[in-house]
């Protein structure tokens, strides 16, 4: 079994957003998803720094599109989940499926 | 607003573009529902989004470097500005040892590196002659040879021949002594010279029967004819000829040291002189062609020559015997050769002040990274990088080196001047030092070199320390690691022994200075007048005349109130260095094929060596009725007695010109030794003693000399000046009196190349023993203030105030030594590269080596009992306290 660095809930959080939209997503759309889902009040700021480490981990990869002038004329970044994202994304849910086996009822 | 302020903090790239993008999109959404809330979150959201622009940005791959580098220089600028006290110290000490070495650099690269301000300087050569067969390393040349090769030669584009002198000018009234040169009519196309004014020489102005023309300098053209652009065309008076000006010479040409005015050399073509080896060659090579190529095409000629027209016996007997043949040197090379071992151990010197200057600034910089261990242990902790923290520690370095560098650089322009005023005219191209883009290339270098030195050695030093130490100790003992005490105390090793070869260098040189000072020349300078005065031959046309002239002259000087002795010689010493010819010696015949000795002579009048307080050591001296006609006699040195006649009295013995007697006019007649002078150091203390035959004025067969100096002696001979002008117009007012000077300055001022490069090393030892003394003293400060607590328990516990000293104190006396030890040997190597500067002295001199090993030990105690003495009185209370 492969080991992948650590994921940070709020970066488990994020993969799980982008990992819902195959085409990609961009950032706005993440932090919408996030605050209605989640219901949690999501920073923009610790959003993109997120969106860049994961990326840096090696488990989120962009491309960029076109936009029209309701942007102003700047880029989409959209996100996607890498195989690496998936895999870490999986070995997190065994981890708390695993420690909460037997629990259950507490939970 | 928040936009522009967002792009700012983002920048530009795709990247921030599309979170800007973001931003901007999803406002426009919310807006369609609540607009004021829109924008409450937009504000909010854009802050929260600038706040950690860096790590939205800067952490990606790709991002630019400069801007990463500017983060760094920002942080790095902040850094310093919070600690001044190290800043300003840090960047002060880099400023010295940058500034030191931009000077010497700039002057080394002026006189050395920077080609002679000649079109195509490199091309240009000295033809020289060599005759190692007679021992004769290097001599000019003679003008039948000359002309020989320029018809033959292959090498050269063109050559010329010219020969330095000095000529009486007369322009309206006042005479005027002008530095003159005769020169043949290639001269200044071969140097590459365009005349603006008028036109140089043409074979027709150089022949026995042209018109007497000459070119003046632009520098005479300015001073004696008011920049008249009339010039070219007047007719002057030169040594009493009417000569008329053809031209000027361009401006630049006065920055080469050449004379004032330059004539034909009106040599006849088919009879030049011949064996007259007194005559400066130099030449244009053509282009590909190397110096010593074109000697060795030269060669063949002399050969030639001996088969086409040298028929004298003595002259192919000289040619033969002496191996002679031709020499071809650069002419940037015979300029600067002098010069280039003092300057190149000058550079030396001060590279090494900048070295010490670097390991003092990396040792503030150790010490001061001690104290941010916590902080570096904080960023390690909290998953900076290793590399992360060496770059911004080497961008910290690199910050303060660029401020010490640009105040250097300042220093150094500003310093510049007055040490060109300081040099010796000696130093060729002194007046065209200054600062230019390849110094400020060097100065850059040094910058970013001294950064590295004194950034890289603390930053890889203390990171290594850091992951493991500061956080599991924590603490102040954490800061007390003994690997980085090690560190800083082999710094202060280092900065003791460059401080010691330095100290050793300047000390060798010092010993020397003071041996030559005090050196037996064989004369007093002291309370004496010179004066050179030269007799045209238009006015006095026999030697008889001039003779008379001198002798009235030297009584009526001997006759002013308050000088006790006048005479003059043709060869003051050190001023000019006496001609050679070869010398028959009575009862020493010669073998067939042996040469004659080439023996140094000059002319000395009656009272001469009075007033030089030259003894006579047996015999007498001369006398003015020994000038008559048929007298003949002379006086020698002791080394001429000593060498020549070995264990015989030399009163009596008999000396001749070598050769002659072919032609009526060239007389030859013997000459009877009838005294001994002391030896006398002709050429400067530093120059060995040559055998020297003394003529009197007017001997028969001695060339005329018609430029004799004056010397007068009197308590108050210096402010005599007047007086001399006084007398030489009372008996011709039309003559000029050139140079006149005490021996005492011709004598200091041999001396004054040496002395500068005694006094800019022993500036830079002093500077290298005081920056050392700091770095011992900081370091053993630093070390007292960490062991505040211990020294405190200690003397709590009874320890003697004075045990706590002298242990401060014998550990910078270890350091020091240790230091010591290794700058003794370093100074072993490096003294061997003064030897031909110093006068006798040893390189491994012991007594200068004991010495200067003495002073940095005496200053190093000095530096290490200052902080000693706080430890010391260290109040266990106190200590306890803090």
């Amino acid at each position: 079994m492969t080991r992948y660095a650590a994921l940070g809930e709020f970066e488990h959080l994020v993969l799980l957003a982008v990992l819902r939209h195959t085409e990609g997503v961009f950032g706005s759309r993440i932090g919408r998803e996030l605050e209605e889902r989640a219901r949690r009040r999501v920073s923009r700021g610790a959003l993109y720094a997120t969106l860049d480490r994961l990326e840096k981990k090696g488990f989120l990869s962009w491309t960029t599109e076109s936009a029209g002038p309701e942007r102003g004329g700047h880029p989409r970044r959209l996100f996607t989940v890498t195989r690496a994202g998936r895999a870490a994304i999986r070995q997190y849910g065994r981890a708390v499926r695993s420690l909460s086996a037997g629990i259950e009822d507490l939970l | 607003m928040f936009r522009r302020f967002l792009l700012r903090r983002l920048g530009s790239d795709h990247v921030a573009r599309s979170v800007i993008g973001d931003l901007d999109e999803e406002f426009a959404d919310r807006a369609r529902l609540d607009r004021a809330a829109a924008r409450r979150w937009y504000r909010r959201e854009a802050f929260a989004v600038a706040m950690r622009a860096r790590s939205i940005v800067d952490t990606r791959r790709g991002d630019s470097v400069l801007r990463q580098f500017l983060t760094d220089v920002q942080m790095a600028g902040r850094t310093l500005m919070k600690q001044p006290r190290f800043t300003i110290v840090a960047a002060l000490t880099i400023a010295l040892g940058v500034g030191a070495v931009t000077v010497i650099f700039s002057v080394v690269n002026s006189v050395l590196i920077q080609p002679l301000p000649y079109p195509n300087a490199s091309r240009l050569v000295n033809i020289w002659s060599t005759a190692p067969g007679l021992d004769y390393d290097q001599f000019p040349l003679s003008p039948d040879l000359f002309l020989f090769f320029e018809k033959h030669q292959t090498g050269f584009e063109e050559m010329a021949l010219r020969q330095r002198g000095r000529v009486n000018m007369t322009y309206g009234e006042e005479p005027t002594v002008v530095q003159s040169a005769l020169v043949t009519a290639k001269h200044f196309s071969t140097l590459g010279a365009v005349f603006n004014q008028g036109r140089p020489f043409t074979a027709a102005d150089d022949t026995p029967k042209s018109v007497r023309v000459a070119v003046i300098s632009h520098r005479l053209w300015r001073r004696t004819f008011g920049a008249n652009p009339g010039a070219v065309g007047l007719s002057v008076r030169v040594d009493g000829e009417p000569t008329q000006i053809i031209g000027v010479a361009p401006a630049w040409l006065d920055r080469t040291g050449s004379p004032d005015m330059w004539l034909p050399t009106r040599f006849n073509p088919e009879d030049p002189p011949a064996g007259n080896f007194g005559w400066n060659a130099i030449g244009r090579l053509k282009p590909g062609v190397r110096p010593d190529d074109a000697a060795k095409q030269l060669e063949p000629l002399v050969k030639r020559a001996m088969e086409t027209y040298i028929s004298s016996p003595n002259y192919r007997a000289f040619l033969t015997n002496g191996r002679y043949r031709p020499i071809v040197h650069s002419m940037k090379e015979d300029i600067v050769g002098d010069a280039r071992e003092p300057l190149w151990i000058l550079l030396g010197t001060v590279g090494m002040v900048l070295l010490i200057a670097c390991l003092n600034v990396a040792n503030l910089c150790l010490v001061r990274a001690e104290g941010r261990q916590r902080e570096m242990a904080v960023r390690l902790a909290l998953g900076g990088n290793r590399a992360g923290i060496i770059r911004s520690l080497l961008t910290e370095a690199l910050v303060l080196s660029v401020i010490g560098s640009v105040v250097g650089v300042l220093l150094a322009a500003a310093s510049l001047p007055l040490l060109i005023r300081l040099a010796p005219e000696s130093i060729p191209r002194i007046e065209e030092v200054r600062i230019d883009g390849l110094v400020l290339l060097v100065a850059a270098a040094l910058t970013i070199v001294s950064a590295l030195i004194f950034g890289l050695v603390p930053a890889v030093r203390y990171t290594r320390q850091l992951v493991l130490g500061a956080l599991r100790h924590g603490g102040r003992g954490a800061t007390d690691h003994p690997a980085l005490h090690r560190g800083r105390n082999l710094l202060v090793a280092g900065q003791t022994a460059m401080a010691m070869v330095l100290l050793v260098g300047s000390g060798l040189l010092a010993r020397s200075f003071v041996r030559m000072a005090t050196a037996e020349l064989g004369f007093d300078p002291r309370s004496t007048l010179t004066a050179q005065i030269a007799v045209p031959p238009t006015t006095y046309r026999s030697g008889a005349e001039v003779m008379q002239f001198e002798q009235r002259l030297v009584q009526q000087l001997h006759d002013l109130p308050g000088i006790d002795a006048a005479g003059a010689t043709s060869d003051l010493p050190i001023q000019s260095g006496p001609s050679g010819t070869a010398f028959d010696l009575d009862g020493r015949p010669l073998e067939p094929g042996q040469l004659p000795p080439i023996i140094y002579y000059s002319i000395v009048t009656p009272g001469y060596f009075v007033a030089t307080r030259t003894p006579i050591t047996s015999g007498r001296d001369f006398v003015w009725t020994d000038t008559r006609d048929g007298v003949n006699q002379v006086l020698v040195n002791q080394t001429m007695a000593k060498q020549y006649w070995p264990n015989e009295n030399p009163i009596g013995k008999r000396v001749k010109r070598a050769g002659g007697g072919d032609k009526v006019k060239d007389v030859r007649p013997w000459f009877t030794v009838m005294g001994v002078v002391a030896d006398v150091r002709q050429s400067g203390p530093r120059e060995p003693i040559n055998p020297m035959i003394y003529f009197a004025p007017n001997a028969p067969g001695i060339d005329e000399f018609r430029s004799l100096t004056y010397v007068i002696r009197g308590p108050q001979a210096a402010t005599q000046a007047e007086a001399i002008r006084h007398t030489v117009r009372a008996i011709d007012a039309d003559l000029p009196i050139a140079s006149i000077r005490t021996m005492k300055e011709i004598v200091d001022e041999s001396m004054v190349q040496f002395s500068f490069t005694m006094l800019t090393l022993g500036i830079a030892a002093v500077v290298a023993l005081l920056l050392g003394a700091v770095g011992l003293y900081s370091v053993l400060s630093y070390a007292v203030s960490l062991r505040t607590r211990e020294i405190g328990v200690r003397l709590a516990l009874g320890a003697a105030p004075g045990r706590v000293l002298r242990s401060v104190v014998s550990r910078g006396a270890a350091i020091s030594l240790v230091g010591l030890a290794i700058g003794a040997v370093g100074a072993f190597g490096l003294t061997r590269l003064l030897r031909s500067m110093l006068f006798e002295t040893a390189p491994l001199d012991p007594l200068t080596f004991a010495a200067m090993a003495a002073v940095l030990l005496l200053v190093a105690l000095l530096a290490s009992y200052l902080p000693a003495r706080r430890a010391a009185a260290i109040s266990p209370m106190e200590s306890m306290r803090t």
